[in-house]
């Protein structure tokens, strides 16, 4: 799953996590203006492909690296 | 250093009259005077007065906000700084004159426009007697104001127009105790103590709204910001502030200047503690890094105060509990042992019955924790009958209709009304989260 708050996904028991951006707008970032919003929300969607193809035994984390995140 | 007297003037029973005034514990109102007040902004199309006393079968249904009527009579500012045109002046020093038992409280019925564009706005209802009649708000005497605006006004208007006519009538009755002796005196100041006691810091979470312009404001402002220390005598003046749109009950004016936990720490105050002050902390941040930072940033404020222990408190539920809890566990990994007050399961809590008391629901008490939260107080959860039975006299308005996704759904105010049937994600009962634990809703199974 996307979630804007990691803690109460993972405390859930969500195996999977990708962090999101905000409560607000959990996958995209409206302030990266339309060509920066749709880099950003395909690497939110390339991030939850390699979660769901990834072997986990407990909860887990997966974020968006800042460089990526902020590449337009 | 700061030091505020209060002065109590308790209210035991209210009768219509001109002029207005307060003898006795016998408050006088000129219903036509605080009409007028109301109508002062032509944007208020129609305001009804009407006197509502504990006991009675009445049933005040849209309430939006409830305001105890303060005054400064010496000392710098206004009570309730900087919100409907009051100056920004610090206050908290001086002398100021309060009621006792006795507020305003605004009813306004939200139109759709505002329902659409805050979900949450919902119908609450206090009940003066019966079963229902199980919060805080139903022990006050009121002047009730029904008001009606102008339909085109936007969210943020409709807020400011409502409280600021709210305000001048609060104002006005204050102002009856401009020249009178009160019968009650309180001093309130945090002088050091003459020994080293354990230093305690008060970290007073404070829900911001994530809906732009609205919400609890400190000294007028709303938005989200790191968090701020307030001297206790700060809040007792008003320096916190409910708004009009989102009722949730820990965000109403009355109980940020009743908040039981100003004067119990007072009380405590160079006895066996040291009280250092209040960081107001705000919540329901928008991200994750937000909610870290705003939980650091209040780590280290407590640190730098040298406090040895603290007194969590929040004022909400849901996701503002991340950043709660992320302080708790900041707090107690310096060093700070920390106590937290909070209510439980703050959702889906309409019937109570005992199977439901533990958690209100199938949910877990806490949405989110930390181990480090090892000494929680709990206030509880919702205590409301299945229904409530129905009352001879309305004020507000004449139907509710609670559920914000079952708009469709309403009933007659005067009811008999059935909550688990008509009710969505909240009780409509005002004052059902107990947040600081004022009611006796609470310690239904406990």
């Amino acid at each position: 799953m996307v979630s804007a708050l990691p803690p109460i996904a993972l405390q859930a028991g969500g195996n999977r996590v990708v962090k999101g951006v905000k409560i607000e707008h959990v996958c995209g970032d409206p302030s990266l203006g339309s060509t920066g919003d749709a880099a950003l929300r395909r690497r939110i969607v390339e991030r939850c492909l390699d979660a769901v193809s990834a072997e986990v035994t407990k909860p887990t984390l997966f974020e968006i690296e800042e460089a990526e995140a902020a590449a337009p | 250093m700061m030091r505020l007297e209060l002065g109590s003037f308790p209210v035991e029973s209210i009768r219509s009259g001109s002029p207005g005034g307060y003898a006795s514990g016998l408050l006088t109102v000129d219903q036509e005077q605080l009409r007028a007040r109301c109508l002062e902004d032509p944007r208020v199309v129609e305001a009804e007065i009407d006197i509502v006393e504990p006991g009675e079968s009445t049933r005040i249904a849209h309430v939006r906000d409830v305001i105890e009527p303060r005054l400064k009579v010496a000392g710098a500012g206004h009570a309730y700084p900087a919100i409907c045109g009051h100056p920004p002046d610090t206050v908290g020093e001086g002398v100021t004159h309060q009621y006792e038992g006795f507020a305003v409280l605004l009813a306004a019925e939200v139109p759709e426009r505002i329902r659409r564009a805050v979900s949450a706005a919902a119908t609450s209802i206090v009940d003066m007697s019966g079963p229902g009649a199980v919060t805080v708000y139903s022990t006050l005497r009121y002047v009730a104001l029904t008001l009606r605006l102008e339909p085109a006004l936007d969210l943020v208007e409709w807020n400011e127009t409502l409280l600021s006519a709210a305000h001048r009538v609060s104002d006005t009755l204050a102002g009856y105790l401009r020249e009178l002796e009160p019968p009650r005196r309180h001093a309130y100041a945090l002088d050091p103590p003459s020994e080293r006691l354990p230093r305690v810091v008060h970290v007073h979470t404070l829900n911001g709204s994530m809906v732009p312009g609205i919400g609890s404001t400190i000294y007028g402002y709303a938005k989200h910001a790191l968090p701020l220390l307030l001297h206790p005598n700060e809040i007792l003046d008003g320096a916190i502030a409910g708004d009009a749109v989102v009722t949730y009950p820990g965000k109403c004016t009355w109980v940020q200047v009743n908040n039981p936990v100003l004067p119990q720490l007072y009380e405590r105050h160079g006895t066996d503690l040291e009280w250092l002050g209040c960081i107001v902390s705000r919540t329901r941040w928008g991200a994750a890094a937000e909610k870290e930072l705003s939980a650091f940033q209040t780590v280290k404020l407590a640190r730098m105060l040298g406090a040895d222990g603290a007194l969590v408190t929040w004022n909400h539920g849901g996701n503002d509990l991340i950043e709660v809890m992320l302080t708790i566990q900041g707090l107690e990994q310096a060093g700070i042992k920390t106590v937290f007050l909070t209510i439980e399961s703050d959702i889906k809590v309409v019937r109570l019955t005992p199977e439901l008391a533990e958690t209100g629901s199938h949910e877990p008490p806490l949405l989110f924790s930390v181990p480090e939260a090892d000494a929680i107080v709990s206030t509880g959860t919702l205590a409301a009958t299945t229904s409530l039975p129905a009352m001879t006299r309305v004020v507000g308005g004449d139907s509710v209709a609670f559920d914000f996704e079952r708009p469709d759904v309403v009933a007659p105010t005067s009811g008999p009304l059935d909550l688990e049937e008509l009710s969505g994600a909240y009780s409509p009962l005002f004052g059902h989260f107990d947040n600081y634990g004022i009611g006796t809703q609470s310690y239904f199974d406990y």
